[in-house]
């Protein structure tokens, strides 16, 4: 479940958003670099917050359970956040701030959160992994939108963006539950 | 606001920046607990003893409740308790081979037999108006634990007619009437307790061991099923499952006899409640904001209770594989709690009626000790992979 959490975190609807915000100033411009460099990116600080989460916690004194139930809230918040549309959708001018809008988007506390929780419960590899691909898959979609339908289909869009967020939801309140189920 | 990264970083930053800040102190403050040593945790569970034993009366009751901030003594009592403080030191006599903590809890014991009712063939401690199920239970117990620590059958007897007693009271469904009056001679059929049962429950699981060939285990079997299954809603639990730590003693006093899995089922939701419990214990400072937002530290007659129940489901992990997974989760929690408790006794340079002693508002009660006591001596046994609960020497 925390695993389907981190995919849906990632919210391909979003990245699709404001990557069309960055082609309102830039129509003409094909980014599949860009792809490229975000991914490399987000996967090496989701990456490095697996390594680390563990000893971020014993400084901050946390036990596990706590910190799920933490990363749950978080998870929530997140979900509003791309219900509301906070932060997205800005028309960008530059390819610079495109790459910042989607990293912090694809690497928002709330995934950092998640990652570590699956390191707390499957171990280092599979929290890589699952971080790795959920940023592959978010931005994959994410730019598949943008490229097969621009803005055309933005209630279509919008709907998808909803109802991620919504079942993002179930997943923060399930690493709550957890949290609080835990021993 | 027109500045890409005033739009794209600023506002989702300040927005996360400021949610992290609420959780940090709503939700995940530091967890300000140790793992602890044996010996601490056995040290402090002495020193308690030894403000049990100071502060007993001569005729075997104790200080129930001193308010130091005025230097008052209330005026209630309660048998139950009486009983449970009474169980606590011979706990201590058996686990640390203290003579005072022995004698103070054969003048408790005293007090009690004082104070029994008998009627029909069965007979219970009063406190003058009724007999309830949980006094018999705690003294049960109490009782249990005497035989365990002199090999002696002294009381016997006075073990089978409270046996009989919880058995008279109990329901169909395993459940429990709560109290008898005594000038009426009639039982209460309306008031419900949502800890006798497990007080029971332990109760009946310890004369099996004390009288194997008697059939107690007939109704402590009954009692387990209605704690594990029943209870929760018949007491309209808003949270279940009830951090009922005496369910806890019960089932792991009844590891060996074969456990079903809703037992093992419901020790497992059991231990997850204490540790949450704990862990929100350990998060409290008593202070500024924490304080504010998290309340005041509970008395150690509740963090005494979680570290009880975290114990008791230790050693019953132990005897169980269907629980094995969480024994080491289970032992961390306990240590935390009893560190928690090792962390606000007051110090033994103190007068005797506070040295000891957990205070809350100023205000100690005599079961602030006696949970204390107990938790701390079976996570002291548990840190040390001890599985017998059984009196040492």
């Amino acid at each position: 479940m925390t695993i389907a959490t981190m995919f849906l975190l990632m919210n391909p609807a979003v990245v699709a958003l404001i990557w069309l915000g960055y082609r309102k100033e830039r129509p003409d411009r094909t980014e599949s670099r860009t792809l490229g460099v975000v991914a490399v990116i987000a996967a090496a600080i989701l990456s490095v917050m697996v390594l680390i989460g563990e000893s971020l916690l014993d400084a901050l004194d946390l036990s596990d359970e706590t910190f799920l139930i933490a990363a749950g809230v978080l998870v929530i918040f997140a979900a509003f956040q791309a219900f509301l549309r906070i932060g997205q959708g800005y028309a960008l001018e530059e390819r610079t701030w495109l790459v910042v809008a989607v990293v912090l988007w694809l690497t928002s506390p709330a995934a950092l959160a998640v990652a570590v929780a699956i390191r707390l419960e499957d171990g280092t590899g599979t929290a890589i992994v699952a971080g790795v691909l959920a940023v592959v898959v978010a931005l994959s979609l994410g730019y598949l939108w943008v490229l097969l339908f621009g803005d055309r289909q933005s209630l279509v869009l919008g709907w998808i963006r909803r109802v991620l967020a919504a079942l993002t939801v179930i997943g923060g309140v399930d690493l709550i539950r957890q949290g609080v189920l835990s021993i | 606001m027109s500045h890409p990264a005033l739009r794209i970083i600023a506002i989702p930053v300040l927005l996360w920046a400021a949610l992290l800040g609420v959780i940090r102190v709503v939700v995940a403050p530091a967890e300000l607990c140790g793992q602890g040593s044996p010996e601490q945790f056995r040290d402090t569970a002495d020193l308690a003893a030894r403000w049990l034993s100071i502060n007993q009366y001569d005729d075997g009751s104790y200080v129930y409740e001193y308010d130091r901030e005025v230097d008052e003594f209330s005026g209630a009592y309660n048998v139950v308790r009486h009983a449970g403080v009474t169980m606590s030191l011979y706990q201590v006599a058996g686990k640390l081979d203290d003579d005072e903590a022995f004698a103070a809890a054969e003048q408790g014991t005293a007090w009690l037999l004082d104070n029994m009712v008998y009627h029909d063939d069965w007979g219970g401690p009063t406190n003058g108006s009724n007999v309830k199920v949980g006094s018999a239970a705690l003294m049960t117990i109490a009782l249990a634990e005497r035989r365990l620590l002199t090999g002696e059958s002294t009381h016997d007897d006075v073990m089978k007619a409270l046996g009989r007693f919880m058995v008279s009271q109990q329901k169909e469904n395993g459940g429990f009437f709560t109290k008898w009056f005594v000038e009426t001679e009639t039982m209460d059929r309306v008031s419900t307790s949502a800890y006798y049962p497990g007080e029971a429950l332990w109760a009946l699981a310890m004369l099996h061991e004390a009288f194997p060939d008697e059939g107690w285990d007939d109704a402590a079997w009954a009692a387990a099923d209605f704690v594990t299954l029943l209870r929760d809603d018949e007491e309209d639990v808003p949270f279940p499952p009830l951090n009922d730590h005496w369910a806890a003693y019960g089932l792991a006093e009844m590891a060996e006899w074969g456990l079903e899995d809703h037992h093992t089922d419901y020790a497992r939701r059991l231990a997850a409640r204490f540790g949450l419990f704990i862990r929100f214990e350990a998060q409290k400072t008593d202070e500024g904001l924490n304080l504010q937002v998290r309340g005041d530290s509970r008395r150690s007659s509740a963090l005494g209770t979680w570290v009880e129940g975290m114990a008791a489901l230790w050693r019953l992990s132990k005897s169980d594989e269907r629980l094995a997974d969480i024994s080491d989760d289970i032992l961390e929690q306990s240590s935390c709690g009893a560190d928690l408790l090792v962390q606000r006794q007051v110090d033994s340079n103190e007068p005797p009626l506070e040295a000891g002693g957990w205070f809350i508002h100023g205000v100690t009660r005599m079961d602030d000790q006696q949970h204390a006591i107990s938790g701390l001596l079976y996570t002291a046994d548990a840190l040390e992979g001890r599985v017998k609960r059984e009196p040492d020497r």
